[in-house]
């Protein structure tokens, strides 16, 4: 067991703790004045959105390392930020629509942001669909995906916004008043937590199933 | 032997193939055309393509026989397995790719040809109207399509149902040039054409194939590596 | 008349509902959140809490399955070392 697996137990705990208290924390932020409860909704989208974005860049960082240095290390950290960014995404899918249902009254706006994410979210599913179905060699394929998809973000944020937005725009966040900001970073921080958690266990599996594999190679010889 | 001249040279062995057989240009084109008629049931209302649809048609059109284009090509080096052969030869990988993406530019180009006038005759596409802003969105649009498509084929050969997994990756992945292209066209082809909006579209299809085709160029080596 | 009267309620209701949702077809980005005093919200005309409620739970049924495949995916690993550590036992002897 590495130093990595024994801080698994203890960030869950935390993870855990923190989300438990995530209720009673959002419960002393303020109503918004112009969409009142539902834009509580914000306190776990926002954090599962970014959550998202830091997998995916994870994702990115650790294939463009695999396919140039051939580190299976590397290839498993892509693999499970692949997976995390494709949880965290369905996510921010879910929840953005239910605030949008009632800011906006349609649940999907074709929004600049909302799009991009739904770009985003289905380059890491095709890297997932590829590693299960892709068969020898896919790993190289998917590392591929995984680059290609980060230095995709920005031109899809780019093409999304030339065609349309309705979003609140990134200048909510500096302009937060500090009853509705502890709670968001409060949030953010549990997420966060939890994505590094979640990266270790999924991680830890794909090394065992590695080594299982040789395992299974050198009794068969 | 320069990269280019390289490049060239592998481009112009697929052309005879190509001419020798006329498969691909021959299936693509006819598969392009039953797109076009597929499309006039969805988007023809009392005789008349509704509003935008043109655009759109053309555009799915071309990406959806480029698909089965990208898929053949590579299809065919594998049968012969004159891929590996190609990989073997004293040119470097970043000559084998561009070799490949000036084969698919033609062909792209090939099907552009036969459906953009089509599209003017069936669905009222105003294609002479801007006709050099219009080149230029669907010049850049294809570049931007066939130079992931190329990168992601070439490596598909090796794995199993790639038959499947080309469009999975492919479609997401080129997503960017095919909203730009789509946009682009649709604003030169609506009623009152909106040049400012189709050379901002323009401007980001430049600046996607730039960093696409530098990328590729660069993962290319790597990725096709034993 | 009991039931009239509710009817009469209803249609400034539905109409205002209409309204909000016709002019939330496309609205502004909105660039900054305001807080509000708890007794300032007006009446609402789509229920906010179950939206919320929804939203919530959601992420909580995503991190419970996730964990829950994780954690199936590990014993089935560690059954395979099973079966693995009784093939090396076996083929020792």
């Amino acid at each position: 067991m590495s130093r990595s697996d024994r801080l698994v137990p203890i960030l869950l705990a935390i993870a855990g703790a923190m989300f438990a208290a995530a209720p009673f924390v959002i419960d002393t932020a303020p109503d918004e004045s112009t969409m009142g409860l539902v834009q509580r909704i914000f306190y776990f989208h926002f954090p599962s959105a970014m959550s998202m974005l830091i997998s995916a860049l994870i994702c990115g960082v650790a294939s463009a390392m695999f396919l140039f240095r051939r580190d299976p290390r590397a290839d498993r950290v892509a693999v499970s930020a692949a997976e995390l960014t494709v949880v965290f995404g369905i996510m921010t899918l879910v929840t953005g629509p239910l605030w949008g249902r009632k800011a906006w009254g349609v649940y999907w706006a074709w929004d600049a942001r909302i799009t991009s994410t739904f770009v985003m979210w289905m380059v890491f599913n095709a890297y997932l669909l590829l590693r299960r179905f892709g068969g020898a060699g896919s790993e190289v394929l998917a590392a591929a995906v995984g680059l290609f998809g980060m230095v995709l973000v920005p031109f899809i944020r780019w093409s999304v916004d030339l065609w349309r937005t309705l979003h609140p725009s990134t200048s909510v966040l500096p302009n937060l008043p500090v009853s509705m900001g502890i709670p968001l970073y409060f949030c953010w921080a549990a997420f966060t937590v939890l994505l590094v958690a979640l990266l270790l266990i999924r991680m830890r599996l794909e090394r065992q199933r590695a080594w299982l594999d040789d395992a299974y190679l050198s009794v068969e010889d | 032997m320069g990269v280019l001249r390289a490049a060239w040279l592998i481009a112009r062995k697929d052309f005879r193939i190509e001419v020798r057989s006329r498969e691909l240009i021959y299936t693509a084109i006819f598969f392009a055309v039953a797109c076009l008629l597929i499309f006039a049931f969805a988007f023809v209302y009392n005789g008349r393509a509704i509003d935008h649809a043109a655009a759109g048609i053309v555009w799915v059109s071309i990406v959806f026989a480029g698909t089965l284009a990208l898929g053949r090509t590579f299809e065919r080096e594998r049968q012969g397995d004159t891929l590996r052969a190609l990989l073997l030869s004293p040119v470097e990988r970043p000559a084998i790719y561009l070799g490949k993406l000036m084969a698919m530019l033609v062909f792209l180009t090939g099907i552009v040809v036969v459906i953009l006038p089509l599209s003017a005759l069936l669905f009222d596409a105003p294609i002479f109207r801007t006709p050099g802003l219009l080149a230029a969105i669907l010049a850049t649009g294809i570049l931007g399509f066939a130079a992931v498509g190329t990168l992601f084929s070439a490596m598909l050969v090796r794995a199993s149902s790639r038959d499947v997994l080309l469009p999975i990756v492919l479609y997401p992945l080129t997503l960017p040039a095919l909203i730009g292209g789509m946009q682009g066209t649709v604003a030169l082809f609506s009623t009152e054409p909106d040049l400012a909006l189709a050379q901002n579209w323009l401007a980001m299809l430049i600046f996607f194939d730039v960093v696409f085709v530098i990328l590729a160029l660069w993962t290319f080596a790597p990725a096709m590596r034993e | 008349m009991h039931r009239l009267w509710r009817l009469a309620a209803a249609v400034p209701a539905v109409l205002a509902t209409l309204v909000v949702t016709l002019a939330a077809q496309t609205p502004a980005a909105q660039d900054r959140f305001v807080p509000v005093a708890p007794g300032d919200l007006q009446r609402e005309q789509i229920p906010a809490a179950p939206l919320v409620f929804i939203a919530y739970a959601f992420v909580w049924i995503v991190f419970v399955v996730y964990l829950f495949t994780l954690w199936r995916r590990m014993r089935r690993i560690d059954a395979d070392l099973q079966t693995l550590a009784s093939k090396v036992k076996g083929s020792a002897r």
